[in-house]
């Protein structure tokens, strides 16, 4: 899942400037599971900034509307309606819903409310962490299933470095060294011998590195 | 507001009283002006039975489908007028009150607010039953039997006390038999009861009576609720499924020698209080040999307390029956090191008086100070200061140190093993210290957060056997309510749109009552989060941490809340 | 700072404070009657915007009131509300709201008394604190 938080409403606040005819959109996925701008979050924002315009004496027009998926353009072919007349659109999506918005509508401003972290998962309620990067060469097989790329801070793919300590990260004592939980996985897993084959030198470019990504399926473009 | 919507308000004078504080005729009047109001009337006494005849006929005449009281608190007759709604056809949630009694006339000390806060109530009660919806009644067949796990003496006397009131009892115990050498309950020798014939009598009644025993039997899984658990029994490996109208758990607890003293070598000579009472049952031998030599050497038997976490009250009540037992057995000198001595009980201060006329001898120890014991080449040797033996006021205390023939220990309460897996098969909470946590420690301290699961005995932490025969009476009446009539009506309070769900499993974690499921909702639809109504207690925490705003509380809607926020005038 | 009468609404939750201030009436000693009441299931029902709405329809003040810790009927409610309600506090200060208009208690069926007291003291402090600028438009 996209793992996502709120900007400062300050900074929101910033934004929105002079413009007094607001839509906020909500993104009912991963954004409403990561807590971030899901429809609670959304009536709190719009409430927030009429509040806060009402405070410097401003009355703001501030609607909030939550679609299923911000990234797809059928669901957000759904705002049309409600977008007349409105000179600004807050996407409480993650970056990509923001960018799917503006693309469908061009003549439009769209500013994002929320910083996009990371690929993650909760680890309890309210505790989001890192597991993926997307690199686009997944090496989860050689490493007992546990990502050596956005696991390790240094994303180093033979071994930890001399920064690990009693199974800790040198960048802090509360990040786990990811290649200390592989080598204990692996241990457990019986298959340390792994360890010993060298990884070559990894290609980035299929990360991004590599410039703008794309996947095509050639049997399923229409 | 739907414009089906028809509110009737009916104002209470409550004989004279609201006419002393409010110009009922502006009240009246305005009342009739609020939008969606279609009839206004007034009665004298709302809450006698001619008054709420009244109201039945006046509500069946106007056509009204909403129903807005005017007068006293909620509290005293909000049921009553729920139950003249259901009457007449409504539903019972259509009903808003305004309290302009307990809340404006008596609260108003400056007169001029009076009918300003009058109106404002009003209005927002107007507005609430305006948005009121319908609550779902449910039906549920009962299942007039129970299951009571573990037969340790309260699992025992709750099947017999059930049975004795018609509900068709299964008792289950994880050990191969019904033991003798269960975990010690505790009687103060004061009352003359041997709590192990107790134990064996109440056996024999089990024998006599037509209660299912099963024996070496577990509980794996339970589905279901109140008046139709399903739950899985497992018996050396064989399952089997049974359907109960309740559980009661009675695993009881397990005790051990906790704190400093956990660590100390073994020896024959260093005991636990428990241990020490099954010697005197099961091994007189050895403790004769202990404590009755040729020599007759006057012999010394020390009890150390105080050093578990939390004072617990059945060792005292042991150490208090053993060390009297030791006096008059073995004439041994008996010595009991405390803290402090709490007999905060029934009868355990004459059992205390009791030791002391006995000869049994106290001391006392301070936080500060406390007593070290050494076992070397077999001589146990406990040293103290205790703080009123000194010899003059500036002097500090003297230590006293004892050599021992025998040392009792203190034992420190555990829940039983297995408990957090019985946890996660009946889906309730445990407490800080790892029992079984009731509802609610003042009003419901036997009733688990699942309608229709109790706890009974030690398993929700210590208890003497006067708290634990309490215990079983209260939750064979509680059993007796939930299971005694043919079926049981719930309210369908909550509701979750599963179309709004994101699957998020927020509601999942933080539902204090585990009331929630999420999968398949039905043939052919997606996926969401469900409420369990059996479990569901109606307190709305779901509705408050849900981010996708799909669970709504139906009498408790957003509209309601927020027609109680805006101010008139 | 004029005398003007605040407006505040007391969330209240059922199992404790309503009953309380249901009491406080019936005592008959009085209270300040700008204090509209609202009525929850339980304190962890109240949401972020409830509060932010009470203060968008003119609220001076918001008064909060659940169980007390640890005698929640529903076990937590009132941690949630309590950690809500900071939240929320925070989120005002910043859109240059007072944080102290915003107000938490613990209250149990019983305490009438606490309950006259807190309305009392935190009726002068709103008052003190002026009418919210949310009014001045």
């Amino acid at each position: 899942m996209i793992v996502a938080e709120q900007k400062e409403i300050s900074e929101i606040i910033n934004m929105v400037g002079d413009h007094n005819n607001i839509l906020v959109v909500g993104c009912d996925t991963c954004v409403t599971v990561c807590l971030a701008g899901g429809a609670k979050e959304a009536a709190i924002l719009s409430s927030a900034l009429r509040l806060a315009y009402r405070v410097k004496g401003k009355e703001i027009t501030v609607e909030a509307t939550t679609i299923e998926r911000q990234c797809e353009i059928e669901f957000v072919d759904a705002l049309e309606p409600i977008l007349k007349r409105k000179d600004l659109v807050i996407s409480m999506g993650c970056g990509i819903g923001v960018q799917t918005i503006a693309e469908r509508f061009p003549q439009l401003l769209v500013v994002p409310a929320l910083n996009t972290k990371f690929l993650g998962l909760p680890e309890k309620q309210g505790v989001w962490v890192e597991r993926c990067q997307a690199c686009g060469q997944c090496v989860l097989d050689k490493t007992g299933g546990i990502c050596p790329i956005s696991r390790c801070s240094k994303s180093l793919l033979n071994g930890p470095c001399g920064g690990s300590q009693n199974g800790k990260c040198e960048i802090s004592k509360d990040t786990d060294c990811g290649w200390h939980l592989i080598y204990e996985r692996l241990k457990t897993l019986g298959r340390l011998e792994s360890l010993e084959e060298i990884m070559p030198v990894k290609n980035w470019s299929t990360s991004r590195d590599g410039g703008p990504r794309k996947v095509i399926r050639e049997d399923m473009c229409l | 507001m739907d414009s089906q919507v028809k509110i009737g308000i009916f104002f209470c004078a409550c004989g004279h009283i609201m006419n002393d504080y409010f110009d009922m005729k502006v009240l009246v009047d305005y009342a009739g002006r609020i939008s969606g109001v279609s009839s206004v009337d007034e009665n004298r006494f709302l809450c006698t039975r001619s008054g709420l005849d009244w109201l039945k006929t006046k509500i069946s005449q106007s056509g009204c489908n909403r129903v807005v009281i005017v007068g006293c608190s909620p509290y005293l007759y909000e049921q009553t007028f729920m139950k003249v709604l259901e009457e007449v056809g409504l539903n019972r949630y259509f009903l808003a009150i305004a309290n302009i009694r307990e809340g404006c006339a008596w609260v108003c000390q400056e007169k001029e607010n009076l009918m300003t806060r009058a109106k404002q109530i009003l209005s927002s009660a107007v507005k609430r039953a305006g948005f009121a919806k319908p609550v779902e009644k449910v039906q549920k067949e009962i299942n007039q039997s129970a299951l009571v796990i573990g037969a340790g003496l309260t699992g025992i006397q709750m099947a017999l006390e059930l049975q004795q009131l018609g509900i068709r009892p299964i008792l289950i115990e994880k050990k191969p038999q019904v033991s003798r050498k269960n975990p010690p309950f505790f009687i103060p020798t004061t009352q003359k009861i041997n709590e192990r014939e107790m134990f064996s009598s109440k056996i024999r009644e089990l024998r006599d009576s037509e209660v299912e025993l099963l024996t070496s039997t577990e509980l794996k899984k339970v589905a279901g609720t109140v008046g139709s658990f399903q739950v899985i029994l497992d018996t050396l490996g064989k399952e089997r499924e049974v359907v109960v109208g309740s559980i009661i758990v009675s695993t009881g607890s397990e005790s051990k020698v906790g704190g400093r003293f956990a660590d100390l070598p073994n020896s024959r000579r260093i005991v636990s209080l428990s241990e020490l009472k099954d010697m005197f049952d099961f091994e007189r031998r050895t403790l004769e040999r202990m404590l009755i030599t040729a020599d007759k050497r006057t012999k010394y038997a020390c009890f150390v307390l105080g050093e578990c976490e939390a004072y617990t009250k059945t060792n005292t009540i042991m150490a208090l029956n053993e060390a009297i037992k030791l006096k008059e057995k073995f004439k041994a000198e008996v010595m009991i090191l405390a803290k402090d001595i709490s007999v905060s009980g029934i009868e355990l201060e004459a059992l205390y008086r009791q030791a002391r006329e006995r000869g049994v001898l106290f001391y006392r120890y301070a936080e500060e100070s406390l007593p070290e014991i050494s076992l070397e080449k077999g001589v146990i040797t406990v040293s103290l200061t205790d703080p009123a033996l000194h010899t003059d006021q500036a002097e500090k205390s003297r230590p006293v140190t004892i050599q021992s023939d025998l040392l009792i220990l203190e034992d420190e309460i555990y829940p039983h093993e297995g408990t957090d897996l019985l946890r996660d098969a009946l889906q309730v909470n445990l407490n800080e210290w790892g029992f079984f946590q009731e509802k609610n420690i003042h009003l419901k301290p036997n009733l688990s957060n699942k309608k229709g699961i109790f706890f009974a005995g030690s398993c929700q932490g210590e208890r003497d056997i006067y708290e634990t025969l309490n215990d079983v009476r209260s939750v064979a009446m509680g059993v007796y309510s939930y299971l005694s009539g043919k079926s049981l009506v719930l309210e369908k309070k909550v509701e979750i749109n599963t179309d709004k769900c994101a699957l998020c499993l927020t509601c999942l974690r933080s539902c204090p009552h585990k009331a929630i499921k999420v999968g398949d909702v039905g043939a052919g639809q997606k996926w969401g989060a469900q409420v369990i109504v059996e479990a569901c207690q109606g307190c709305g925490i779901c509705v408050g941490e849900c981010p996708a705003k799909a669970i709504e509380m139906i009498n408790y809607s957003d509209n309601q809340i927020f027609s109680e926020l805006s101010f008139e005038g | 700072m004029m005398d003007f009468t605040p407006h505040i609404v007391a969330f209240c939750c059922e199992n404790s404070a309503y009953r309380a201030v249901d009491i406080a009436g019936a005592k008959q000693e009085g209270y300040p009657s700008n204090i509209q009441l609202c009525r929850l299931p339980c304190s962890g029902k109240l949401e972020i915007n409830h509060i932010l709405r009470a203060f968008e329809e003119g609220a001076d003040g918001v008064f909060v009131f659940a169980c007390h810790p640890d005698s929640c009927k529903f076990l937590k409610g009132n941690v949630r509300a309590s950690k809500r309600i900071e939240h929320t506090a925070s989120l005002l200060e910043k859109i240059g709201l007072e944080k102290e208009r915003l107000r938490f208690f613990h209250l149990s069926e019983l305490e009438w008394a606490a309950f006259l007291e807190a309305v009392r003291q935190g009726n002068e402090s709103i008052k003190s604190l002026g009418p919210s600028p949310i009014k001045v438009r």
